[in-house]
């Protein structure tokens, strides 16, 4: 339990150095700090999609009703770090670049995320018996998650100069993260991805015991 | 070991003609892609009137057209099954793998079939330059196995849901994005004129989509065929 | 420079909401948990 109050210390200090330390990319100025927040929220996004594909192939080996349980609550927890993700990266375009959304290759990426994790539940919402629900949507999170690597990896590289803004970015955080920034940027990546691994552990959990209650074993 | 791959073969192949022959007699997957496919291009060729298009709107029109048509057509070949009830006699008679080969190569029939007659009157309606004709039909080529590869699995997904139409857009049109930006890309570089070596790595692109969703379905196939 | 203080108050304050929410659940799972053994 202790640990929990250390990401309380932890996270409430990092947000505090945050917004008092030097905006980490001077030529964007202050909105640039969102990047402390909106890196580490897509990356758990990825996270969460990829655990649920592992839940997923886990429920299709073993059909164990718990698999599928963690399997939703990944992406349901996926999708609300998608949201977030979308929203801060829309924010930071605006004050940037003047607009919400320009289609940009990673901004159509976590688009895809968010459509796929609508599609997913979509699916779930319309299939009653239990199991071929799980097992359908299982299918189905595992072949969209294929699709990720050629989103994340190819798709970046092989759509040309579409707007150079991003790159821009990335490339600069890259080059001028100094010490300062990078410990902050890595301190928040690192307590988003402990704060995840605790809601998930706490869903986790409660699904054990309800599975425990309804069947009398796991 | 040549005997299963043999026998694999001609499985599909069977599923394939089973299912040729029932759309020959009634024709409904091709009434339903042609007459989106028409229906589309007309429209589009209505509204644009006498403007001439650059090849970035073309090349997006022209995807755009196939796309829609594919959705409205290529979630048929389960869904018939489920709704004319032969689904489980399919499942007891068939070789998973030997349905989903036949029921892809089957999907890809109707798309070739369809681009057959709409890519050509494409051409003539939007006045489009056909300087690069066989670059175009060969990302055309791929990108209709790329789109197949993609919809068969999902078109098995959905055949026993609730809302079927929907929900097979909805859950394909995610996974296709990506090779929809590539395809409407590649036809606007070759439309524009440039030569194929431009959109080589557009081309490797796609067909490795093809070749990994391909072999993803094949592997997932049986995990929804079965009951 | 203002608005970078009153972005940390409101972050800080959605944080403090947030991880009190989460303690609460936590503290109830595990009750929970108690019970079921």
């Amino acid at each position: 339990m202790w640990w929990k109050s250390l990401i309380f210390l932890a996270m409430s200090v990092i947000i505090w150095f945050s917004f008092t330390t030097p905006a980490p990319q001077q030529q964007i100025g202050e909105a640039s700090r969102i990047f402390y927040y909106h890196i580490p929220q897509a990356w758990i996004c990825v996270i969460a999609f990829a655990m649920s594909a592992y839940f997923s192939i886990k429920y299709l080996r073993k059909r164990n009703a718990l698999n599928d349980d963690l399997a939703v609550e990944s992406a349901r927890l996926g999708l609300l770090f998608c949201i977030l993700a979308t929203v801060t990266g829309a924010i930071f375009a605006k004050v940037t670049w003047g607009a919400f959304w320009n289609w940009d290759p990673r901004q159509t990426s976590i688009f895809i995320l968010l459509l796929i994790y609508g599609a997913y539940f979509a699916l779930r919402s319309a299939i009653e018996d239990e199991e071929r629900r799980a097992a359908l949507s299982s299918v189905y999170a595992i072949f969209a998650f294929v699709t990720v690597p050629f989103l994340v990896f190819v798709l970046p590289r092989i759509v040309p100069s579409l707007h150079p803004t991003d790159s821009v970015i990335n490339k600069d955080l890259k080059f001028t993260m100094g010490l300062q920034v990078r410990t902050i940027f890595f301190s928040s990546l690192t307590v988003f991805t402990l704060i995840f691994v605790w809601i998930f552990n706490i869903l986790k959990r409660y699904h054990i015991i309800r599975r425990k209650m309804e069947t009398g074993t796991i | 070991m040549a005997d299963n791959n043999a026998g694999l073969v001609s499985k599909s192949l069977a599923v394939y003609v089973k299912d040729l022959r029932l759309e020959l007699r009634t024709r409904s997957g091709l009434n339903a892609i042609f007459m989106f496919g028409i229906t589309t291009l007309a429209l589009v060729s209505f509204s644009l009137g006498q403007a001439l298009l650059e090849p970035k709107v073309l090349g997006a029109l022209f995807w755009i057209i196939i796309f829609f048509s594919a959705m409205s057509g290529l979630s048929q070949v389960f869904v018939r099954e489920e709704e004319a009830q032969t689904a489980l006699t399919l499942r007891l008679t068939a070789d998973p793998d030997a349905v989903f080969w036949g029921k892809l190569i089957f999907n890809l029939t109707l798309l070739i079939i369809m681009a057959a007659v709409i890519t050509p009157l494409f051409f003539i309606l939007t006045d489009a330059p056909t300087a690069g004709a066989i670059n175009f039909l060969l990302i055309l080529v791929i990108g209709i196995i790329d789109l197949c590869a993609a919809t068969t699995l999902v078109a098995a997904i959905i055949a026993k849901s609730s809302v079927k139409g929907a929900l097979f857009a909805v859950l394909s049109f995610p996974i296709l994005i990506p090779i929809l930006i590539a395809l409407t890309l590649a036809s606007e570089k070759i439309l524009a004129g440039e030569s194929i070596g431009e959109i080589s790595k557009l081309l490797q692109f796609l067909i490795a989509y093809a070749v990994i969703m391909i072999t993803a379905s094949v592997m997932l196939f049986k995990y929804v065929w079965q009951e | 420079m203002d608005g970078n203080y009153v972005a940390l108050a409101v972050t800080l304050a959605i944080w403090i909401g947030l991880f009190t929410f989460l303690w609460r659940i936590d503290k109830r799972v595990n009750e929970l948990e108690k019970k079921s053994k």
